[in-house]
């Protein structure tokens, strides 16, 4: 029995070596890559780009559920965006709370008699509005048939280029646009998608529908999230794009073009993870057919959003996720070491497998493994405690290189007591928070394991309202 | 390339650092020496970056201090020099942090400035060998810096520069050779305009979308020289290009026929966005009217845009067909009927009546459209 004890703890120890090199190496690629920014728009360019008629067309959908308390603010914040040509599609999937009359009253809303081009299957739309001032606003009122749905009636209704997905309730920055079109200028033919970093807002001064001094929460849930953020955004997901292997968009903001997802068929109703889902699909679409396909993520477009303060909502959160992850790469698992996929089939897939969905159960099963062996006198105290520490320092290390990323490159939070708060969360989250989430994803695993139903449940908002008033 | 390089360099170096301190650790089990040594390497790496964090935040804001209380002064000094051509009345600052706040609020006083305070500031640039540092700065390796001190050089705009910012038209970084070539773009001299404009066509849209503006100062030369050349001989990508230039300038050629570039169908979207700034051939409506009927939906859009804007009224049989085909040509062909006027409305009333749905629903929203415009 023990021989086998040690050979699990053998295979967990490589596991962890190779898990924990290759996020190192990410880490060190997302660095070199962000100081080689060389591209990143100047205040010129971006003023010469905010009028020229050369510019990709954008139509920004927005799916709105219940969202009465903010809409007011966040489609004044989507129609302020600077773009020469972009309109705003806000897409009220079946509210129940006068979201659609908020929107009625405050834009001046009459119903349109737009039709839809594209004909992705969705729940029934019961009416177009359209704006009598001169805003590019469009709003359509659906049947609920959730975020996916909404997102595919959106795209049938977008008339642009491009479309960006995005959440009713996050706030772009202004120029978000104009930085998140550069790939698609840049290599016009082949990028499909891009992506840009989510940011948190909570504790933030917002006003005016933009965020005006970005702060570090009082709550210490959100504080975590913000470290993790930082290590997801601007290591891993820099270092992937710069690979070309990137298989996550979030949902929360992304620009995509609208003809190949429309021949694509839309969005996948069958996955809580639509927006993990729809890049992979992208990546598995244009490579099975010999096309090219960039995916790309770029830290200068900024998109705030609001992050769950309590254990309730966010595990709900998390669960979520790692249902949709989990559940988008067995939809495409045929990409998985296929060489045909190029380096998406041959390193991004395997590597979310290795770390997204065969990791939580090794880390698991190095804790119980270590406990066990403490019991039986299978392992030392020492030995025992030095493991666990290796982990935890690990995770410091690179929680702390995440908070020296965002220092290097797009310096957000100007006090440096919150950077001192940062540091603390990015210690302090090692010890307890990971280990929740790691509950948390091994319970969306078994979840989607033993097909339990899925559900997106909702986001408690607190609304801007309350920093603005703050401010 | 560079950098995966650099990355696993400092990948490699930090596994050697472990399996060397592993060595350190004898009399242990070999899992938990590695572990051991893992532990210190990680420990070691997440005490420097902490305190390269601190260290930099503090280096940072002891130098925006510094900054701040400089920049004042030299601010100062600087409009004095470029509106009253008054001397610098102390000491120029030849290295260290006055120099860089210097040569920041110079680049900012270049962007603010023309004519002689222009030509002022250039001058003591030169002459205080800034020109000569950013002329080093354009072989640095960091893109970034190269970008900035073209842009800078572009400030100074001597002819002793000009070699360097021609050849930097040849870089493999597209941000520099934009920013070069509107440097060169601002010396106006006609024979670089020419080439950098024939340059451009082979450009990524990310370039030809921020010089466009920048080219159309020189409009008048390039309609008359260089783009009947490039839409008589060039290759078909460059005349799609050129004209999607001439499109976002709504600028078109004098006396300029479109005719041939109409038996071009793939081009015809860019065309029909010229037609209203060219003398439209009496063939055009022939081409529509095979325009209208072509398989390709992207020519069939444009081609009943172009009818609408163009008020074709004998095209209106070949239009109305199209509205019970799909959404988007039908809302292409609504548009176009309620664009001619008094008879195009009233086929689009007469389509409200029918019984296909799709083809009344786009005439109601062209007439919705149309009513909507009039309020």
């Amino acid at each position: 029995m023990i021989w086998l004890y040690h050979w699990l703890e053998d295979g967990i120890t490589a596991y962890v070596a190779f898990v924990n090199g290759m996020s190192f190496l990410l880490m060190l690629m997302g660095y070199f890559a962000l100081r080689n920014k060389s591209d990143a728009f100047n205040a010129r360019e971006i003023d010469v780009l905010s009028k020229s008629p050369l510019l990709p067309s954008v139509s920004v959908l927005a799916p709105a559920y219940n969202e009465a308390a903010t809409i007011r603010h966040s489609v004044r914040s989507m129609l302020r965006l600077r773009h020469p040509r972009h309109e705003v599609i806000l897409i009220n999937d079946g509210s129940a709370d006068g979201t659609l009359r908020e929107l009625i009253d405050e834009f001046r809303l009459y119903r349109s008699s737009r039709i839809p081009w594209g004909s992705i299957q969705t729940a029934a739309v019961r009416a177009v509005y359209e704006s009598r001032d001169p805003i590019p606003l469009l709003v359509i009122d659906k049947e609920n048939g959730g975020k996916a749905d909404a997102l595919n009636c959106g795209i049938n209704y977008a008339r642009h280029d491009l479309f960006a997905a995005v959440d009713a309730d996050s706030i772009l920055e202004k120029d978000a646009l104009l930085h998140l079109s550069r790939p698609f200028l840049k290599n016009h033919e082949e990028t499909m998608a891009a992506g840009g970093i989510i940011r948190v807002a909570n504790g933030c001064a917002v006003s005016g529908g933009a965020v005006l001094a970005p702060r570090v929460p009082k709550n210490m849930l959100a504080r975590f999230q913000i470290v993790e953020y930082l290590r997801a955004f601007l290591a891993a997901r820099v270092a992937m794009s710069h690979a070309n292997t990137l298989l996550i968009i979030s949902g929360a903001f992304g620009l995509f073009r609208r003809s190949v997802v429309a021949e694509m068929g839309g969005y996948r109703l069958d996955t809580v993870g639509e927006d993990m889902e729809l890049v992979v699909r992208l990546h598995h679409f244009r490579r099975e057919r010999g096309l090219p396909c960039r995916i790309v993520f770029l830290p200068d477009s900024v998109c705030w959003t609001e992050v769950p303060e309590t254990q309730r909502i966010l595990r709900r959160q998390r669960v979520r996720w790692q249902r949709g992850c989990f559940e988008s790469i067995l939809f495409h698992k045929s990409m998985a070491g296929n060489p045909r996929f190029g380096s998406v089939g041959l390193v991004g897939l395997p590597y979310f497998i290795l770390c997204e969905v065969i990791g939580p159960f090794v880390e698991l099963t190095g804790y119980v493994a270590t406990v066990i062996g403490l019991m039986l006198a299978w392992v030392s105290g020492g030995g025992a405690l030095l493991f666990f520490a290796v982990s935890i320092l690990f995770g410091l290390f690179m929680s702390v290189s995440s908070v020296l990323l965002e220092e290097n490159t797009i310096c957000k939070y100007p006090d440096p007591r919150d950077l001192l708060r940062l540091l603390l969360a990015a210690v302090l989250e090692n010890l307890g928070y990971r280990q929740l989430n790691l509950l948390w994803r091994v319970e969306a695993i078994l979840q989607v394991l033993l097909k339990k139903k899925r559900s997106w449940g909702e986001m408690e908002r607190r609304g801007f309202q309350r920093e603005t008033e703050a401010v | 390339m560079r950098i995966y390089v650099k990355s696993g360099l400092v990948f490699v170096l930090a596994g050697g650092a472990t399996f060397l301190l592993e060595r350190v650790f004898a009399n242990r089990d070999s899992t938990l020496r590695l572990a051991l040594a893992f532990s210190v390497v990680q420990i070691f790496a997440t005490v420097a970056l902490a305190l390269y964090l601190a260290v930099q935040r503090f280096h940072t804001r002891f130098q925006k201090n510094i900054c701040d209380q400089l920049r004042p002064a030299l601010q100062e000094n600087i409009t004095a020099l470029a509106f009253s051509g008054q001397a610098w009345p102390t000491v120029v600052p030849k290295q260290g942090m006055a120099r860089q706040v210097l040569e920041e609020c110079l680049s900012a006083a270049f962007s603010g400035l023309r004519d002689s305070g222009r030509e002022r500031l250039a001058q003591f640039a030169w002459d205080q060998g800034f020109a000569r540092q950013w002329e080093r700065a354009c072989s640095d390796s960091s893109p970034v810096r190269r970008k900035h001190a073209i842009a800078l050089l572009a400030a100074v705009s001597r002819a002793e520069t000009r070699a360097l910012m021609e050849s930097a038209l040849a870089d493999p970084d597209a941000a520099i050779r934009t920013e070069a070539a509107r440097a060169l773009l601002s010396t106006g001299d006609t024979a670089i305009v020419d080439r950098i404009f024939r340059a451009l066509l082979a450009e990524p849209l990310l370039v030809r979308v921020l010089l466009t503006a920048d080219l159309k100062r020189h409009a008048r030369f390039l309609l008359a020289e260089t783009v009947p050349s490039v839409l008589a001989g060039g290759q078909s990508q460059q005349i799609v290009h050129c004209l999607e230039i001439l499109s976002a300038w709504k600028l078109a050629i004098p006396g300029f026929d479109i005719a041939p570039m109409l038996d071009r169908l793939q081009n015809l979207p860019l065309v029909v966005a010229l037609l209203p700034y060219v003398q439209v051939p009496d063939t055009v409506e022939d081409h529509l009217r095979s325009a209208l009927e072509t398989p390709d939906i992207e020519v069939r859009c444009a081609a009943a845009h172009a009818a609408g804007q163009l008020k074709l009224h004998a095209l209106l049989p070949t239009l109305l067909p199209l509205l019970n085909l799909n959404a988007r040509l039908a809302a292409a062909s609504a548009k176009a009927l309620a664009q001619m006027g008094p008879e195009g409305e009233r086929h689009l009333h007469s389509v409200l009546a029918g019984s296909d749905r799709k083809a009344s629903a786009a005439a109601m929203e062209a007439l919705e459209t149309l009513a909507v415009g009039v309020q």
